[in-house]
């Protein structure tokens, strides 16, 4: 009989491990929360797919037997079943014998004095939005932040007919000229790939060094402070895109009980996890994009369907090394965890503010005394910050990792 | 394709999620705070719950995660 696997999300990882599962014979179920198959990376705008890479993958998908879910938000795990709820809200059960976890990345958010007004975005969180239909035609954008995504999105930005007014990377020059030789060196289709993106942004300044210092406005944002430690720029500006970095989200394998290391999901060589039968790929694994993700979900699916990989391949050469020198260029400077004035909001769902939990000895002590982290995202954007900022450890996850509606729950 | 955001018909783009339809039709604020600030959409992709709103009767939907459909009729704070 064939083996059942079901697939949580339907980036590149998930998209490559259902593919070589279901090549391999097992009866395969892609689940997604998003209406469209994609992920972050590949996201389609306004359900069309546009880029040639992701359109070799996607209609490969749609020509194989994967039953793709759409609409699926995973609640919690049990008996060999994810407990999941589809678009309308009905609970729904997913039966398998092997699950492969591909649950991406997020951003990695900080507080500074105005990071709650309207139109301060996330960096790839402004890209989902015009891809899900924004209209930034002749908006002025300031990006802020650290990370490769920073890139790519002012070039999303400025084709989508917005002006970039600049591009502001925390990491130092120093840091990045040493990156960009190891890249030469190592990857130089990724320089290719920056150069094509810089060619088409250049009228933008980019700021190596400079970061967001606050933003300003009254109902919705205004302009925005950045500074490089010695000296400070205004600029008036219609939305903010900030984001710090990716981070893994290992909520789900978290309640599998697969082992993490610093919130990554520990595999071996087949990518399967501490637990037996759960696979992970992508960026819960790594920070490492697209191609990383490709091979590891290809790995994953031919182990999970019993075909023991062929590793033969030279594909993986050089990605672990990739992971870590892109996380050692972006390490985020100390001055970050500081731009919070005591009355900043730190927790947003409870309104609760830095200077409330800046004292608090963890994160265990700062939601009993101040509901930090008890609101409807369940501490996914403040116990992330708090990690960062006071080195606060990662709390167990208990599931519904979603809030539910209690209907679902006793169905 | 129209929705109706509190009460008023506005036309959008056919594909768009609820959270950029509202956006790009000028609706800057999805909800209030527990203090009463404004608060929009943040994440984009489903994490922050910031771009909550009800919509077609159901409280506290994600609106970015949602596919306008005509007719549809959402309220925010």
């Amino acid at each position: 009989m064939s083996k059942k696997i079901a697939i949580v999300g339907a980036g590149p990882g998930g998209i490559s491990a259902a593919i070589a599962a279901s090549e391999s014979g097992a009866q395969v179920v892609l689940i997604d929360e998003n209406p469209y198959v994609g992920g972050q990376i590949w996201r389609q705008k306004l359900g069309k797919v546009s880029d040639p890479k992701s359109q070799k993958w996607i209609s490969k998908l749609s020509s194989s037997s994967v039953k793709f879910s759409p609409g699926t938000t995973v609640q919690s795990y049990l008996d060999n079943k994810l407990i999941c709820s589809d678009s309308s809200g009905q609970k729904m059960t997913v039966e398998a014998d092997k699950v492969i976890l591909a649950n991406g990345a997020r951003e990695l958010f900080l507080p500074f004095p105005g990071w709650t007004l309207p139109n301060v975005v996330g960096c790839g969180g402004i890209q989902a939005l015009v891809k899900s239909g924004l209209d930034v035609k002749n908006k002025k954008i300031v990006i802020a932040g650290s990370g490769p995504l920073m890139l790519a999105v002012a070039a999303y930005m400025k084709k989508a007919g917005a002006r970039v007014a600049g591009i502001f990377e925390q990491a130092p020059s120093s840091k990045l000229n040493r990156f960009v030789r190891y890249l030469l060196f190592n990857h130089p289709s990724k320089i290719k790939q920056g150069i094509s993106l810089r060619l088409k942004t250049l009228s933008t300044p980019i700021k190596n060094g400079w970061w967001v210092k606050s933003a300003q406005g009254s109902d919705k944002l205004s302009s925005v402070e950045v500074t490089n430690g010695l000296e400070v720029k205004k600029i008036d500006c219609d939305y903010l895109a900030c984001g710090f970095g990716l981070i893994p989200n290992s909520e789900l394998a978290s309640i599998l009980g697969c082992e993490l290391n610093n919130g990554f999901i520990k595999v071996n060589d087949e990518q399967e996890s501490s637990v037996s039968g759960v696979y992970a790929v992508g960026e819960i694994t790594g920070i490492g994009g697209v191609d990383k993700a490709l091979f590891e979900g290809e790995k994953a699916g031919l182990a999970a369907a019993g075909n023991p990989a062929v590793s033969t391949n030279s594909k993986g050469v050089g990605i672990s090394e990739f992971v870590q020198k892109l996380a050692e260029t972006f390490t985020l400077r100390e001055e970050l965890k500081h731009l919070a004035d005591s009355e900043t909001v730190f927790c947003r769902c409870e309104d609760v503010s830095y200077g409330d939990v800046c004292n608090q000895p963890d994160q265990r002590t700062a939601k009993l005394y101040t509901r930090c982290g008890m609101g409807a995202c369940q501490g996914k954007i403040c116990s992330a910050m708090g990690q960062e900022m006071f080195g606060w450890s990662r709390n167990k996850i208990k599931s519904p990792i979603i809030p539910v509606d209690i209907e679902s729950m006793i169905s | 394709m129209n929705i109706k955001i509190n009460g008023r018909s506005v036309e959008i783009k056919e594909g768009s999620t609820v959270a950029s339809a509202l956006m790009s039709n000028g609706q800057t604020a999805f909800r209030k705070s527990i203090k009463g600030d404004a608060r929009a959409p943040l994440c984009g992709m489903g994490v922050c719950f910031e771009c909550r709103a009800k919509i077609n009767g159901r409280q506290h939907e994600r609106t970015c995660m949602v596919l306008c459909q005509e007719g549809m009729e959402v309220e925010v704070q």
